[in-house]
């Protein structure tokens, strides 16, 4: 290692320009790469309170058609029957959640200007799957959620601005001007956290129309649903089974003219946020190219001008790779070193680019904004945007940009003659 | 017995327009332990001959053996660990490498050589850098010595491995006589007390009249 070290600062203090262009280009290069893969990350990875993200899967909306008839059919949540039917006692699943879509509702107290926040209705099992910070109080229980309880979660600025305090549980609010008591407080959500982002949560059952069949029929409703894997579960497994469900479903309804399409429900959390409505399947594979389409161009146009430079740089030390063969380097072992150096540098270019896209990311959260659109300027911490992935993905990224940069200027330099490479100072 | 054979050896440099025969029906043989002088005037051959020993290059036609080995036919692997086994090299220009120190520079044949602890390899630049006169250069870099002392340095890359063969082209050729002279008896040394075989191209007369014998070149052809 310290050869190698030893020929970079040599390097870099006799052609500083070569060398600072070398570096800022690399760093340019990964800075590019992991801001797109930061958003991709924020998308899909694990970070509090979705800390569960890779055992999570969403049964939301069913898309009905009609068989005698051609049209589109019609998508839209579920009714309590249809989501028991779907996706209650699935192998592998660990606890089912149901939820309603958010809503934005008025919120009151007595005395205080009211406001507007996002009301989440959902179960106790909702608390298992995501991994809420409470302040105060402790979530509404079973009980509660099957007696359809008043009871409400809401977050510290909800509780900040109508309590003055952050502790409010056992206060009274008014969600729609209907009271509920408050039974615990949690920390903020970032609007990030596509799935448990609201302000407000109460048992989906403290809303008589949640748990009715809608009156486009015995299917449609107004649920959606969580469901938390086991860590060995098959998901390939999980989502046959509930094809199979819904082969079933579509064959009652046959008589009644009408089928249900499966669409690759439950959705892991890459297809959820891939998915554009229920009627349509997720499809994940274009979005996934398209991603590796960027990095691909990411990737390659500073290759190839870092590869022209790497060849400058090898041109200047051809006499030296000669005498190197004269007392026994072998052709690969060239490569190797060529190979080796670029890669340190590659990895210290890299690494600036990373702490780039990370500080750039925490501070220009502008570009996760069509992760959530709706909502303001999300609220971005370090755990958000730095996994260990991350890093094991930037390292990544610079082994390629090594290779396709260094590859071939190493591999010419390893076929030039000896003789030619050794007099070749002369010229 | 011969440690170097070369029978029949010829080489041609072709390009698209035109074909350079550089070396023709060369037959010679080096004994072990021989201090030989290659001579003849410029462009005759003599670098090829050495290059082509030396594992460098590879004749058109004709065969070398060394050491008992046969050299045609050998991969480029192959050819790599017999020359950082067998043969040094000193060249004109010196050529060390200016990123590295003059400890590293010796030690290059021992980077490629497997099976070379750290110790060894400090024990060994150690002695043939003391053997030549600089164990007090090591942690300097090549542009802070003389002409000589980088030859000096050169002779020790050579030799550090240990090898039976001494390659050295025109070894004085950028030296003043002085330091010429230092380099000479740097050489005859190695070929005396280590009984190394020196095989060096030298355009001077007086001292390629101190070596065992003298080949001589010209177009390409040995005359004598």
């Amino acid at each position: 290692m310290k050869k190698y070290l030893q020929q970079i600062w040599y390097e870099m203090r006799h052609q500083p320009l070569i060398g600072i262009v070398t570096l800022s280009a690399t760093a340019l290069a990964i800075f590019l790469i992991m801001v797109v893969v930061t958003i991709q990350q924020v998308k899909v990875a694990p970070f509090a309170p979705e800390i569960n993200r890779d055992r999570m899967l969403s049964g939301h909306g069913m898309h009905v058609k009609s068989l005698s008839r051609n049209e589109d059919g019609s998508a839209m949540a579920i009714s309590p029957a249809a989501l028991h039917e779907l996706y209650d006692s699935l192998p592998g699943v660990k606890a089912l959640s149901v939820y309603v879509e958010r809503n934005m509702e008025n919120i009151s107290v007595t005395g205080r200007t009211s406001m507007t926040a996002e009301v989440l209705d959902n179960d106790e099992k909702f608390w298992d799957i995501f991994s809420f910070e409470f302040i105060d109080g402790k979530p509404y229980d079973k009980a509660a959620v099957e007696a359809g309880m008043k009871e409400a979660v809401i977050s510290e600025s909800v509780a900040r601005r109508m309590f003055d305090t952050d502790k409010a549980s056992g206060r009274e609010i008014k969600i729609a001007h209907i009271p509920y008591r408050v039974v615990g407080v949690v920390k903020d959500v970032s609007p990030l956290a596509t799935a448990a982002y609201a302000h407000v949560f109460i048992p989906y059952t403290s809303q008589p129309g949640n748990t009715r069949a809608s009156e486009y029929g015995e299917l449609f409703g107004a649920l959606e649903a969580f469901m938390l894997i086991d860590e060995h579960a098959s998901i390939p497994d999980i989502k046959k089974e509930v094809e199979r469900r819904y082969s079933i479903l579509s064959s009652r309804l046959k008589k009644q003219d009408q089928e249900v399409l499966y669409h690759g429900q439950p959705y892991t959390q890459e297809e959820r946020i891939t998915s554009h409505g229920s009627n349509n399947t997720p499809d994940t594979e274009t979005d996934r190219n398209l991603r590796y389409a960027i990095y691909v161009i990411l990737l390659l146009i500073p290759a190839i001008n870092l590869g022209s430079i790497t060849q400058s740089r090898l041109r200047r030390r051809i006499s030296e790779i000669g005498i190197r063969r004269a007392f026994g380097c072998t052709r690969r072992r060239v490569i190797l070193d060529i190979l080796v150096e670029n890669f340190i540098i590659s990895l210290v270019g890299g690494i600036i680019g990373l702490l780039l896209a990370i500080c750039f990311s925490y501070f220009y959260t502008g570009i996760f904004s069509d992760i959530n659109p709706e909502y303001p300027t999300p609220q971005i911490d370090f755990s958000m945007i730095f996994h260990t992935s991350t890093f094991f993905a930037a390292l990544l990224f610079c082994f390629l940009l090594n290779l396709i940069s260094a590859g071939l200027p190493a591999w010419r330099a390893s076929r030039v003659n000896p003789v030619e490479a050794i007099n070749s100072v002369h010229k | 017995m011969p440690i170097i054979t070369i029978e029949g050896v010829s080489k041609t440099y072709r390009t698209k327009e035109i074909e350079t025969l550089a070396l023709e029906n060369v037959n010679l043989e080096i004994q072990k332990g021989e201090f030989l002088s290659i001579m003849g005037p410029s462009g005759c051959g003599k670098s090829t001959l050495l290059n082509i020993i030396g594992l460098l290059d590879t004749p058109t036609t004709g065969t070398v053996e060394i050491n008992g080995k046969m050299t045609a036919g050998m991969n480029d692997s192959t050819k790599a660990h017999f020359r950082n086994a067998n043969i040094g090299f000193v060249f004109q220009s010196f050529h060390l490498i200016p990123s590295l120190n003059v400890f590293d520079n010796v030690s290059l044949p021992l980077a490629y050589r497997n099976g070379v602890s750290d110790s060894e390899r400090h024990r060994r630049v150690s002695e043939v850098l003391e053997r030549v006169g600089l164990s007090h250069r090591m942690r300097h870099n090549p542009g802070q010595l003389s002409g000589g002392q980088c030859q000096r340095v050169a002779i020790a890359r050579a030799i550090v491995g240990n090898p039976e063969i001494i390659l050295a082209d025109e070894p004085t050729g950028n030296l003043d006589s002085k330091m010429g002279a230092e380099v000479m008896n740097l050489l005859h040394t190695l070929n005396k007390e280590d009984g190394r075989t020196i095989i060096m191209v030298t355009h001077n007369d007086a001292q390629a009249a101190e070596t065992d014998r003298i080949a001589r070149f010209f177009d390409g052809r040995q005359i004598s």
